[in-house]
């Protein structure tokens, strides 16, 4: 019974950070309909500016998590501006879109690796993030409490963004009817470029979890991508509380398949579970944003 | 209730004042083909003009145009006396136009009371004499009860009516010089047809917005309008007044 | 470009499928080619096929600049022999399916007479493939006991794991009393193998291994596999993972607060990011290194001082990198002694040739290595013990040598 209920910790817990990373995504789908898989290159580039500013340059936590939001904004913003604002004025198809959006996330690694090289970069784990502590049956880390912690303020944050200011009702707006928003008066590239800064900042959370928690390279993530595509898929693409619930659901059911099964079957009933969506749900748990109309 | 606007504004109208809409030889078309040929059309301060025409006429070409979701091909559109030829929408939106789409005029995954914030938020507000946001709301949902009824439901549960009720709202929320809208009528039932074309010229009566209402159904909008343009095919056929509408033979215009 | 006009069902799979691209993406650049003849040297090329690009690119490229120098070093060496050897580098991703492409084309294109790689996948893809395209297959860097007698023309340089896990299972039931173990491992080929020899070293020494979890590539938390694994209270844990992975796993054992003995391997032990982004959950955790070039022989500093020169960085997997280096130079020594024979340099004579001398005296920096019949070669292992994590692989004290008799 102990083993279920902390192999359900450790799901919920790893759930939350593939929700927290296809949140930001599914925001940028939302509005802009790209499938911005360059969201794996802004968690790179903000997980080296991180490792970067924190470790290397000994700069403090403080600007090291100040450099990984400006520079995971700006790699959304600019991705935005060089590659997707060109793309939409030749009404380029979906299929151009994501070619272009890989193109982004290869070519940015090779760009990490051009300036970083190819080993592996480590924030070194001081006494703080090695604390833990048993509570009842589960083992709670600091790593446990930043997770929650980051989950809680960007599921905060984004909410009381897109019920509260213009800006968030715009991104809404516009991922309903960007002709109608229009005429409303809202500028759709404007939208735009907020949404890909907002949202790529949300990816800057997962990214300086992963940071103090494995090696920081230019692939990393790759799994937290994979991740957060099949949280999207199952989640509703484009629905907002589906990311999370969709990263929370494979979390839960990666770990507690293992409960009985051995562990390399983890990997097996996730593709299951996406199978079984994508055949009898392909809306996913939550309708999603987007119509097909 | 409100009060009307001030009487500087419902005079506004006047022969020596810029009227707020003023289109000159407009031409536009899709491609080679041409859907409009030299329309002209003004609409003044205060005033509500109706745009009508058979189906295929050009009518919400017309609008289109005028709010920049078509770039004309030829002609003019002035709003206040400033060129706004060929602007974008959301730059004819910030100077002062409001258009109410056919059908597709809310967002459907947002209340009726984001909609309506949405709407506020992000207009300019452009009214000659603009009212504190709160009296706006208050006179929306005061014409419109279904929207205070049930102002937390998301738009996309509404049917047709009450969609384009909201987008009306919507609509007044910028507080425009100039509302537009395309065939509100659509789809509606009569008596609903009714009670948004009343509410349309209560809007023009009590606030004092000039509008340029495009509709196929003439009876029901004679009844409501300061003057009327008729297009055939593109081509301006009629100008006039409700009054001088009735003598006319319709079967030459339609 | 709006996903709304895509129908639901196809912008799922899109995504789906987008995904995939970006896992087989990323091109193979090659490093040198062509084949120059100075005037009066022979040149013979050398092919390499190793991970310059993906998640294994840090170790790939470090091989490749060891190999480098080796070659520059030899051909020195070989200066008054006639001959010189030119390296012809593809890339492998690490992955079966790319690397059997770089064979085919160091085999075809290049017309290489032997291909010198790594990852224990790519060297079980290249195996047979090897055979029917007549090269000489040398692992120089793989480690899974599947890859002992793989294929006709593969030899393996490296020692297959099966020797120092073998010990250290040995060791640890015999001379330590565990009596229960449990095995935490990547799920790929070498961890399954290695798994499966510390195994049946462990249970042939009286103990038992309770249980056995599997974690994947670059996985970025193991709490579950340490909850499983600890819910059956073994006295040691094994574990044996390729990299990122190895990372999630030490801090778990570590915040799920285990204290019986945690072993791995010299893969993990000694890799310098491992280390580093484990911090002080890696303190205490013994490994069984590989005997010979140790990291304080001043030929390894040298060296290392070298690759730190043309790179500005520490080398990512130095127990690996002396094998890179020796194994160009056991290159050289076929070339010398076919053509002393007056035989041509094919992957036949090469293979004959190993086969025949079995042990090759002129290493730089190992001295000798000796093949056995079935084409691998024997080791000593030795056990050491991380007291600081953020230290020098070459500072961990020695616990214990075991002879590979």
């Amino acid at each position: 019974m102990d083993l279920l209920l902390s192999l359900a910790k450790n799901g919920v817990i790893i759930g939350l950070l593939y929700g927290l990373f296809a949140y930001g995504m599914s925001l940028i789908i939302a509005t802009s309909g790209v499938l911005h898989f360059a969201h794996g290159l802004t968690l790179v580039g903000s997980a080296y500016s991180f490792w970067f500013f924190f470790q290397e340059k000994e700069l403090g936590v403080f600007v090291g998590v100040l450099a990984a939001l400006a520079v995971g904004g700006l790699i959304g913003v600019l991705v935005e501006l060089v590659i997707y604002r060109p793309l939409r004025r030749i009404h380029a198809t979906d299929m151009v879109f994501l070619v272009a959006s890989l193109s982004v996330l290869t070519l940015g690694q090779a760009a990490i690796v051009f300036i970083f090289g190819t080993d592996p970069k480590s924030v070194r784990p001081n006494e703080f993030l090695r604390w833990s502590a048993d509570v009842g049956p589960f083992n709670i880390r600091t790593w446990d409490l930043l997770i929650l912690g980051a989950s809680a303020l960007a599921f905060a944050a984004l909410y009381l963004l897109q019920r509260r200011t213009a800006v968030g009702l715009s991104f809404r707006a516009v991922g309903d009817n960007p002709q109608r928003a229009e005429t409303l008066g809202i500028k759709l590239q404007h939208t735009y470029v907020w949404v890909f800064l907002a949202g790529s900042l949300v990816a800057v959370l997962p990214a300086m979890l992963l940071a103090v928690q494995n090696p920081v390279t230019p692939s990393m993530g790759f799994d937290l991508l994979v991740k957060a595509v099949i949280a999207l898929v199952i989640g509703g693409i484009g629905s907002m509380p589906g990311a999370l619930l969709g990263g929370i659901l494979i979390g839960l059911v990666e770990s507690l398949a293992t409960y009985k099964l051995p562990t390399e079957w983890a990997e097996f009933t996730l593709y299951a579970l996406l199978f079984i969506f994508v055949i009898v749900r392909p809306n996913g748990l939550t309708k999603g944003a987007l119509r097909t109309a | 209730m409100l009060s009307a606007g001030t009487p500087e504004a419902r005079n506004g109208g006047t022969a020596t004042a810029e009227p707020v809409l003023r289109v000159d030889g407009l031409t536009a078309g899709y491609g080679k083909h041409v859907v409009l040929d030299g329309v002209a059309l003004v609409v003044g301060e205060g005033e509500l003009v109706a745009l009508l025409g058979h189906n295929g006429a050009g009518k919400t070409t017309a609008l289109r145009s005028i709010v920049g979701q078509v770039r004309p091909k030829a002609g003019s559109i002035h709003l206040d006396g400033a060129a706004v030829t060929g602007m974008s929408p959301a730059v004819t939106a910030k100077r002062g136009m409001s258009m109410v789409p056919q059908g597709q005029g809310v967002f459907p995954s947002m209340t009726v009371e984001e909609n309506l914030r949405l709407a506020a938020a992000v207009a300019t507000r452009r009214s000659s004499n603009p009212r504190p946001q709160d009296e706006v709301r208050a006179f929306v949902l005061d014409m419109f009860g279904i929207l205070k009824r049930r102002h937390k439901d998301k738009a996309g549960s509404f049917s047709g009516g009450q969609r384009q009720m909201l987008a009306i709202g919507m609509a007044l929320m910028t507080q425009p010089r100039l509302m537009l809208l395309d065939e509100p009528s659509t789809g509606l039932a009569p008596v609903l047809v009714d009670e948004v074309l009343a509410a349309v010229r209560k809007v023009n009566q009590e606030l004092g917005t000039s509008v340029l209402l495009v509709e196929q159904d003439t009876k029901r909008v004679l009844a409501v309008s300061d003057r009327v343009y008729v297009i055939k095919l593109g081509v301006p056929v009629f100008d006039g007044t409700p009054a001088e509408m009735h003598q006319q033979d319709w079967s030459q215009l339609f | 470009m709006n996903l709304a006009k895509m129908p639901r069902r196809l912008a799922a799979l899109a995504l789906v499928a987008g995904l995939g691209l970006t896992a087989c993406g990323g091109g193979g650049d090659s490093g040198g080619s062509g084949s120059g003849n100075g005037a009066g040297t022979e040149t013979y090329p050398l092919g390499v096929a190793m991970a310059l690009s993906g998640a294994n690119a840090a170790l790939g490229q470090d091989f490749v600049k060891f190999m480098e120098f080796a070659v520059e070093d030899a051909n020195k060496a070989h200066a008054s022999d006639g001959f010189e050897i030119k390296m012809v580098s593809e890339d492998t991703q690490a992955t079966a399916e790319v690397g059997l492409n770089a064979l085919n084309k160091l085999a075809t294109v290049e017309k290489v007479p032997a291909v010198f790689t790594a990852w224990s996948a790519v060297v079980k893809a290249m195996a047979p493939a090897s055979e029917d395209l007549g090269v000489a297959l040398f692992n120089v860097g793989a480690n899974s006991p599947e890859l002992e007698g793989a294929g006709a023309n593969l030899r393996n340089f490296f020692p297959l794991s099966s020797v120092n896990v073998r010990a250290l299972g040995t060791y640890m039931a015999k001379e330590k009393g565990a009596k229960k173990a449990a095995i935490i491992r990547v799920n790929n080929a070498s961890g399954e193998g290695a798994a499966d020899v510390y195994k049946k070293a462990f249970e042939a020494a009286g103990g038992k291994v309770v249980a056995t979890e599997t974690i994947e590539q670059d996985a970025v938390d193991a709490s579950s596999q340490v909850s499983k694994v600890l819910a059956q209270h073994p006295d040691t844990i094994h574990v044996q993972p390729l990299l990122g992975e190895a990372v999630a796993i030490f801090k778990a054992l570590d915040d799920q607060g285990y204290t019986g003995q945690v072993t791995t391997y010299s893969g993990a032990g000694e890799a310098v990011a491992v280390r580093q982004a484990s911090g002080a959950s890696m303190n205490g955790v013994t490994y069984a290194a590989l005997s010979g070039a140790k990291a304080d022989d001043p030929k390894v500093t040298a060296l290392v001082d070298r690759f730190k020169a043309a790179q500005g960085r520490e080398p990512a997997g130095l127990s690996y990198d002396v094998y890179m280096y020796d194994s160009v130079f056991m290159y050289a020594d076929i070339i010398k002694q076919l053509r002393d024979k007056k035989q041509d340099v094919t992957g036949k004579n090469i293979l004959a040739l190993v086969d025949d001398v079995k042990t090759f005296k002129n290493l730089p920096l190992e001295g000798s290595t000796t093949f056995t019949d079935s084409g691998t070669v024997i080791k000593d292992t030795i056990i050491k013990r991380i007291d600081d994590s953020s230290a020098n692989p070459a500072a961990d004290p020695e616990v214990v040598t075991l002879s590979a008799k």
